[in-house]
């Protein structure tokens, strides 16, 4: 294998494979990037944990065609550090590779391609999925959305990633750790789904990066695995067989108190009080009254802070304990200038929503004051 | 507290006063849970098998133990100890480290305070008695109040804090345990003192990171505040069986009684248990624990007792018999009090809150009528065996 490739160009792909692989695996393979030259002139950068696989196919001036695995922190690392121009990759014997940039040369130990598993793919022929022209920055926008509230709690797998269905004309996305639930749903000319996927968050993440990555349409294909392909990026996420709890049961359907209040007000009294809120809960107090709303934040060896809103309520009066930064995840993806507060009593939900806003809604449980 | 489960029985019938009491598992293969300080000596001791005390001192009263009681006393204690410092950090069901900072004004000079406190805690409990130990440093407290038992107050005034510990033996010194001691003793260490001659830089070579901090605690030197906490780590109830229990529906239905009980003692301190340990251990003495996380914090029998039963299939049980098994619970969080955050009702976790109201009726049942007052029916045969073992009641060490 012997190759000449821009700088820039392989830095990306590195970027991303970097993300990508298990440095902290049982199979120390997982912990390397594949590089393979092929006759078309491309680089072929590859890498996976088993769980995603990213390919990235990038123009490169291919002396001779072959294949290596490296180490992709160091490899990542060496380029990200050298200055721009032309970068000489050269397989050595024994799985070494050699990397050329001006008068700076490096050996790198590798492992063959043979070691490398073999990353799925959508198949070919008859048994090809079907790939969907996507709208990139939708699915973009739609993890965005939604990830902040999937649960990282490996004791509640079906939670761990986040809900994806789909008719082919508008998706929703759902994500929730059992305290909060987030759900939103955009128009969305994606693949028709049967029934909803779990995607798994470390999923997620990479694909919001790929999706940073490129613009306009991606193609979307959803198998056992979940594809994306677009440019000369491919990636998988491995599907997650569990079953997400019935969510719909959860969202409150009626409310006894309404407000609606100026989001970014709102925003910024709730950054403060969870500053001086307690560490370990987060806990703010949150009252309704006539004509405001007060946000408390007592914490027995800071001090207290109290902030007042002008509302437009007229209602019966309440207090309830909430997580700050549940309610600030949720409100600093929405929309628009203001949103809307609904609540029941003191220990029901809180549902949190844009006023003229796309289909965005956050459910809140309080805590206990 | 002095011999406390012990002292409960004697409190609570004088007609033991005087005599050696032992409190712990009555069949052959019962365990000392506490020994009263008549018959401690004649050598009897806690964590002793019951033969071996009964051998030492045959004439002992052995007495199978009630929880509840020595829970009611310690709630009481510590009660008291709240009255003495705003900061109590509890260590076991019978011991706990007050920082007295600040309330000499109050209350006077430590021994003042301490004196004061040992009568409060022998007049409002009914006689039980404790020894304390005062001093700077947090765990050289808790080496001087052992120094003076029973009934006894051990002051180690600033500045004689290295005198203090220099004479005493190495296993005295937390972090030393068996293992550390003998490796110490082997290059001839026998004492604290020697110990801090030792220097820094030997017991690192020896031990890593924790030789450093063992030569801090020997150099009377222990930068950990008194923090304020009593929940307990752990609620666990094992027992030891007189027969050897063989085949998984037997040991399933010691399990589930076990679970019971443990889901018993949670719901009655409002907590929830976010891990189940299974112990276990076979007649040639092989134990073996294991444990498993709930996805979410139950005080649960029937959830406590599926995650056992689940540690259960782990364990190779064809052609072994046990004589022991226990149900832990662990990663205690308090119940919906205050700071609690509530949790989404996702429907499928419905039929889980009636089994909740449930748990908590029959908790109440059976802290009323005692604990054959209502059992699920598999576990009958066991509680009709009755367990010949003593509980042991792990709580929070650190």
């Amino acid at each position: 294998m012997e190759l000449e490739i821009d700088q820039a160009r392989l830095l990306s792909a590195l970027a991303l494979a970097q993300t990508v692989a298990d440095k902290r695996s049982t199979m120390p393979v997982l912990a390397n990037v594949l590089l393979r030259a092929t006759s078309d002139g491309h680089l072929v950068c590859a890498a996976t944990d088993m769980l995603i696989g990213l390919t990235e196919s990038i123009p490169a001036t291919v002396k001779s065609t072959g294949s290596v695995t490296v180490g992709v922190k160091h490899l990542h690392g060496v380029v990200r550090t050298l200055p721009p121009g032309p970068v000489r990759l050269r397989g050595l014997d024994n799985h070494w590779v050699q990397l050329v940039a001006g008068r700076s040369e490096f050996k790198l130990m590798g492992m063959p391609e043979s070691d490398f598993p073999e990353l799925p793919e959508a198949g070919k022929g008859k048994k090809a999925l079907p790939f969907v022209e996507v709208p990139g920055h939708v699915l973009a926008d739609l993890i965005t959305k939604t990830q902040f509230s999937v649960s990282t709690d490996e004791a509640r797998v079906n939670l761990n990633g986040v809900l994806f269905e789909c008719d082919g004309q508008i998706a929703t996305m759902v994500s929730t750790d059992g305290h909060r639930l987030t759900r939103y749903t955009a128009r969305f000319p994606g693949p028709q789904l049967d029934k909803g996927i779990i995607i798994p968050r470390k999923g997620m993440l990479e694909i919001r990066r790929l999706l940073d990555r490129v613009q306009g349409d991606v193609g979307l294909a959803i198998g056992e695995h979940l594809f994306l392909r677009a440019d000369e990026l491919s990636m998988s996420v491995k599907l997650t067989n569990v079953v997400f709890p019935p969510y719909r049961a959860v969202i409150p359907t009626s409310h006894q108190r309404r407000v609606t209040v100026p989001r970014e007000e709102l925003l910024g009294a709730l950054r403060r009080a969870e500053v001086m809120a307690p560490e370990k809960t987060a806990t703010v107090r949150v009252s309704l009254s006539k004509g405001k709303l007060e946000l408390t934040a007592d914490n027995p060896d800071l001090g207290v802070a109290h902030q007042e809103l002008s509302i437009d309520y007229d209602g019966t009066a309440l207090v309830a304990g909430f997580n700050a930064r549940y309610l600030i995840e949720i409100l600093e993806v929405i929309d628009g200038t203001e949103c809307a507060l609904e609540f029941q009593g003191e220990l029901d939900p809180c549902v949190i929503k844009p006023v003229d806003g796309p289909d965005l809604l956050g459910v809140v449980m309080p805590m206990r004051i | 507290m002095d011999a406390f489960f012990a002292s409960v029985e004697i409190r609570d019938d004088p007609s033991l006063r005087g005599k050696p009491v032992l409190v712990g598992g009555v069949g052959r293969r019962g365990v000392v849970a506490a020994a009263s300080y008549e018959a401690r000596r004649y050598g009897c001791r806690s964590a002793q098998p019951m033969a071996v005390a009964l051998r030492l001192c045959p004439h002992a009263v052995v007495l199978p133990g009630r929880h509840e009681a020595y829970a009611e006393a310690s709630d009481r204690v510590f009660e008291i100890f709240d009255r003495f410092s705003p900061l109590v950090e509890g260590l076991s069901i019978d011991e706990a480290f007050l920082d007295m900072t600040g309330t000499e004004r109050l209350l006077g000079p430590p021994r003042q305070a301490a004196e004061a406190l040992r009568a409060a805690v022998r007049q409002e409990t009914g006689g039980l008695t404790c020894s304390i130990g005062i001093s700077a440093v947090k765990f050289l407290s808790k080496i001087a109040s052992g120094r003076n038992k029973p009934d006894g107050l051990t002051e180690v005034p600033p500045g004689r804090e290295l005198e203090f510990l220099a004479p005493l033996a190495i296993d005295e010194l937390w972090g030393v345990g068996p293992k550390s001691a003998e490796r110490l003793r082997a290059h001839g260490i026998e004492t604290i003192g020697d110990l801090r001659r030792l220097g820094a830089d030997v017991l690192q070579q020896w031990f890593g990171q924790h030789g450093l901090h063992l030569h801090e605690l020997a150099d009377a030197r222990d930068s950990r505040e008194v923090v304020p906490w009593r929940s307990r780590k752990s609620i666990s109830h094992e027992d030891t069986y007189g027969q050897d229990v063989v085949g998984i529906p037997a040991l399933r239905r010691k399990l589930l009684s076990q679970a019971t009980r443990v889901a018993d003692r949670l719901v009655a301190k409002g907590l929830l248990a976010r891990c189940v340990q299974l112990k276990i251990r076979d007649i040639g003495f092989h134990t073996e624990t294991r444990q498993r996380t709930l996805a979410q914090p139950t005080d649960r029998a029937r959830e406590i007792y599926a995650a056992a039963c689940e540690l259960l299939e782990a364990v190779e049980i064809d052609g072994r018999a046990f004589r022991l098994t226990g149900v832990g619970a662990s990663e205690l969080v308090p119940q919906a009090g205050p700071g609690a955050q509530l949790e989404l009702p996702l429907a499928q976790e419905q039929p889980a809150r009636d089994a909740g109201r449930l748990q908590g009726v029959l908790t109440a049942v059976r802290r009323r009528f005692g604990h054959q007052a209502l059992y699920p029916a598999e576990a009958g045969a066991a509680e009709r065996e009755g367990s010949a073992g003593g509980y042991s009641d792990s709580r929070g060490d650190e």
